[in-house]
């Protein structure tokens, strides 16, 4: 064996372990998991249940919170209005509440599709029964797309995108 | 190996960690440009029915991993970059332009990973130009940080009238 092949021998231990730690530290957090799913899954249908019941308490801690000067990832965009921010979305929501509002998603029809380690896309079609105070309501099919977001205590809403069935 | 390689090669595994530990995490001004460029790059595409210049801005899933593509529309939904292509080859066959208010375009990050994108788009489409229609969309889609950079991923036009 030469010189120079023996120094390599030598050398391939370091690289393995450098290679390995560095490896360890560019890599992506865990996937998301079927327990990410679970309880992906379980929120979105907790926020039905909170907007249904008219819960504003309930339905505000669901919705992601940021430091301030960080960037604000809530938002609603719909055909009839957009908002840009938790806090509008939240006032959105106790205006809507003064009337009609039911959602009944289509639970068999739920898809959960991963953006990455740390972001999920909600899939559901979704009756919405809307209606101002003291007018009739209306029943309509959406097809409501959730952009849900890992943070600290758990997964939480950042965007709702529906779409109309119709 | 002497004690002096060991140590230097200690150092540089712990200097190579702390900057990947320090360089990703933020969503930046570059990121949002980026952000932005790959959406006009998918609009001209899809106007010119580049296919291949199409498929090149949209995610793509390493193998095992799940595919992010979504298309989520009123008329038709897709799940997968493969069913997604498939449609566009087919409507590119067709008349097809997809012109967004570049002025109104927002980008707004939902992790330092991923990014929301809202674009008022201007949507021309039909067998041919006799029938084609023209309708308003509001374009939201999501963008996600590939070893490629931007690539989008989610695609939901919701209807503006």
């Amino acid at each position: 064996m030469t010189n120079r092949s023996l120094r390599v021998r030598r050398s391939l231990p370091v690289v393995l372990l450098l290679s390995l730690l560095t490896g360890a530290g560019c890599a992506q957090a865990a996937d998301v998991t079927p327990a990410d799913t679970q309880a992906v899954r379980a929120l979105f249908l907790q926020q039905a249940t909170a907007e249904t019941a008219h819960d504003l308490d309930a339905l505000s801690g669901m919705f992601a919170s940021t430091a301030p000067g960080q960037p604000d990832p809530v938002s609603f965009v719909a055909r009839a209005y957009r908002f840009w921010g938790r806090d509008e979305v939240l006032e959105h929501f106790r205006q809507t509440f003064a009337g009609t509002w039911r959602v009944e998603p289509d639970q068999s029809a739920l898809r959960i599709i991963p953006l990455n380690q740390d972001t999920v896309q909600v899939y559901a079609p979704t009756r919405v029964t809307i209606g101002a105070p003291g007018q009739p309501e209306k029943t309509a099919t959406f097809l409501i797309n959730e952009f849900m977001i890992r943070s600290p205590s758990g997964w939480k809403v950042a965007a709702v995108i529906p779409v109309p069935a119709q | 190996m002497s004690l002096q390689k060991v140590l230097a090669c200690c150092a540089a595994i712990v200097m190579v960690s702390a900057a990947h530990a320090e360089a990703p995490h933020r969503f930046t001004d570059e990121d949002r440009q980026a952000v932005e460029a790959v959406f006009i790059r998918q609009a001209e595409a899809a106007t010119a029915h580049d296919i291949d210049a199409f498929a090149g801005v949209l995610a793509s899933a390493p193998a095992g991993e799940p595919d992010p593509i979504v298309l989520i529309a009123r008329s038709y939904q897709f799940w997968g970059k493969p069913a997604l292509i498939e449609h566009f080859k087919e409507t590119f066959k067709g008349v097809w332009k997809f012109e967004p208010d570049v002025a109104k375009i927002r980008v707004v990050p939902l992790s330092a990973d991923v990014a929301q994108l809202y674009a008022p788009t201007r949507v021309t489409a039909g067998a041919s130009e006799a029938t084609a229609k023209t309708a308003s969309f509001l374009v939201y889609e999501t963008a996600v940080r590939t070893a490629d950079g931007w690539r989008i991923a989610s695609i939901v036009p919701v209807p503006a009238q």
